[in-house]
């Protein structure tokens, strides 16, 4: 019988403790180092920034963006690191064995897929006003966002795996994560199953690109660009090197498959000739790499407002970034 | 009621003045607070930027060398990174007697980094340089005038930030820490001598 005071604990108990303790810090501390971690929060604090700095009519940027690029790295070892990202902390590790030059391929084409949708979705789906109206004598640019950037790892990750890798396919045809759609309609907003294969004047299915992925250290940009006038705005868009489909889907080499929507920018584009049109090296060169939005943005302004927004992935390099993002770097590097 | 100050005041005149003044003040007041913030913002910006050099710098192994992307702000391209040996006499106060790297806003070079500039104390001597770029001769031979001179190729020792993203390669050995952009920028002009 146990009387007052009797404080006899079982050595089991006082070890499966010590074990519970070991686990938690063990999960706490290293386990994030060895597989990587996604940090929720950090993407829910980038969209609530997006989100506030909407509700500003002017100003904006005294609503600073706090987005921080997540950093991939795609690596075939266990233990593996990319180069490209030396030095630096947070990076997800994602691995891919090197048996399935296929398998691994599609792990690939996943992880740039989700990136981009991510993106897309953190960042208000392109109809969400995050970047100020350029003042009096100010230039009109594209404002971009660093989402994520994702290293490849040179020396466990073959040349052969890149060449299978084909985001536009993976675009086009995979279900996106958590959903009953596939990527494409996620993009869209609507089904466009009938996109596939569909050419029209001066424009190519995106699903013909077969050139591999030219570079192994990409990052996601979020690009939006505003103007009072939807067509100054397409016309911008297209002359910063980048093609256009109206309310819909980019190629990166100023293809775009057209089928709707806003025909001021589908008129400009036809005119000016698209092909013309790509003045900057991408990543993804003959691949599907932007995905879009151009029309209204919800802001809390009164007055008309458009704009083009975009994702894409392009080489983590200063002067390809430069050429494209005219109007400055927001949120952190 | 005085007839004459009410016809030429009349009431709601008064109010539709005392409105507008209200309104312009309260107008004013958020320029004048948005420029301030914005003066402010771009003085943390700048000294994030610095902060990302150091930072890589500390990771950097004597010997070793690498390029790294380092992100410009808005209004970056009123700021330029330079650096002072402890040797230099010229250098801002606020380096003290080691060599540092410093951010500045443009204007003369030493006396805007110690007003209006962001200095970080290193262990090394940094070396701050970008490709060679025209820049013009204060005598022109031959003219004996005013206005420019010849244009001739010299390396500036400083780097214009900008807005956009900016390659830097990042050397460091036993004795000096260098930065260098390989950037054609007729921005770094100004201070190649």
């Amino acid at each position: 019988m146990y009387t007052r005071g009797d404080s006899t604990v079982s050595p089991f108990v006082i070890g499966f403790i010590f074990l519970l303790a070991g686990f938690i810090l063990l999960a706490v501390t290293v386990l994030p180092k060895i597989f990587g971690t996604t940090s929720v929060a950090d993407r829910e604090a980038c969209h609530l920034s997006v989100l506030a700095r909407a509700s500003l009519p002017i100003g904006k940027e005294v609503s600073p963006l706090q987005c921080a690029p997540e950093k991939v790295c795609i690596t075939g070892a266990l233990l593996g690191e990319c180069a490209q990202f030396a030095g630096e902390t947070g990076v997800r590790r994602v691995r891919v064995d090197g048996s399935d030059a296929f398998r691994d391929s599609e792990i690939i084409e996943r992880e740039i897929a989700n990136a981009m949708l991510d993106c897309w979705t953190m960042m208000g789906e392109g109809k969400v006003d995050v970047v100020s109206k350029p003042g009096l004598f100010e230039k009109a640019g594209n404002t971009c966002v660093v989402c994520t950037r994702v290293a490849i790892d040179a020396s466990t990750v073959s040349d052969s795996v890149l060449r299978d890798v084909n985001v536009n396919d993976y675009l086009l045809t995979e279900q996106a994560l958590g959903s009953s759609l596939k990527y494409i309609e996620r993009f869209l907003d609507k089904g466009i199953a009938s996109y596939t294969g569909q050419s029209e004047a001066g424009t190519t299915d995106i699903s013909t690109g077969t050139k591999p992925l030219a570079s192994r250290d990409l990052v996601i940009l979020f690009s939006q660009i505003r103007t009072n006038d939807a067509n100054q705005a397409a016309k911008m868009v297209a002359l910063g090197g980048l093609s256009l489909g109206a309310g819909g889907l980019l190629t990166s080499s100023g293809r775009a498959v057209v089928k709707t929507a806003w025909p001021l920018a589908i008129a400009y584009l036809v005119v000016v000739g698209v092909e013309t049109l790509s003045a900057y090296q991408t990543a993804l060169e003959g691949q599907a790499v932007a995905m879009g939005y151009c029309g209204e943005v919800k802001s809390s302004e009164k007055e008309a407002k458009a704009g083009c927004s975009l994702v894409k992935t392009a080489t983590f390099e200063a002067n390809a970034i430069n050429a494209f993002c005219t109007g400055g770097l927001e949120g952190n590097l | 009621m005085n007839r004459i100050g009410s016809m030429f005041f009349p009431e709601e005149s008064l109010k539709i003045v005392l409105a507008v003044i209200v309104v312009a003040g309260i107008v004013l007041a958020g320029f004048l607070l948005v420029g301030k913030f914005r003066e402010n913002n771009e003085q943390r910006n700048a000294q994030k930027f610095i902060d990302s050099i150091l930072n890589r710098y500390a990771r950097l192994e004597v010997g070793e060398n690498n390029t790294f992307i380092f992100q410009g702000f808005r209004g970056g391209g009123n700021w330029y990174l330079t650096g002072w040996s402890d040797s230099n006499p010229a250098r801002p106060q606020k380096c003290f007697f080691a060599p540092c790297l410093c951010i500045c806003k443009k204007g003369s070079i030493s006396l805007n980094c110690q007003l209006d500039g962001f200095c970080r104390n290193l262990s090394e001597p940094p070396v701050v340089s970008a490709a060679a770029v025209e820049s013009y001769t204060s005598n022109p031979s031959g003219t004996g005038g005013g206005g420019p001179g010849l244009p001739v190729l010299r390396t500036p020792s400083c780097i214009s930030v900008g807005d956009g993203v900016l390659a830097l390669n990042l050397s460091r050995t036993e004795t000096s820490f260098s930065v260098y952009s390989s950037v054609k920028n007729s921005a770094n002009a100004f201070c190649a001598f």
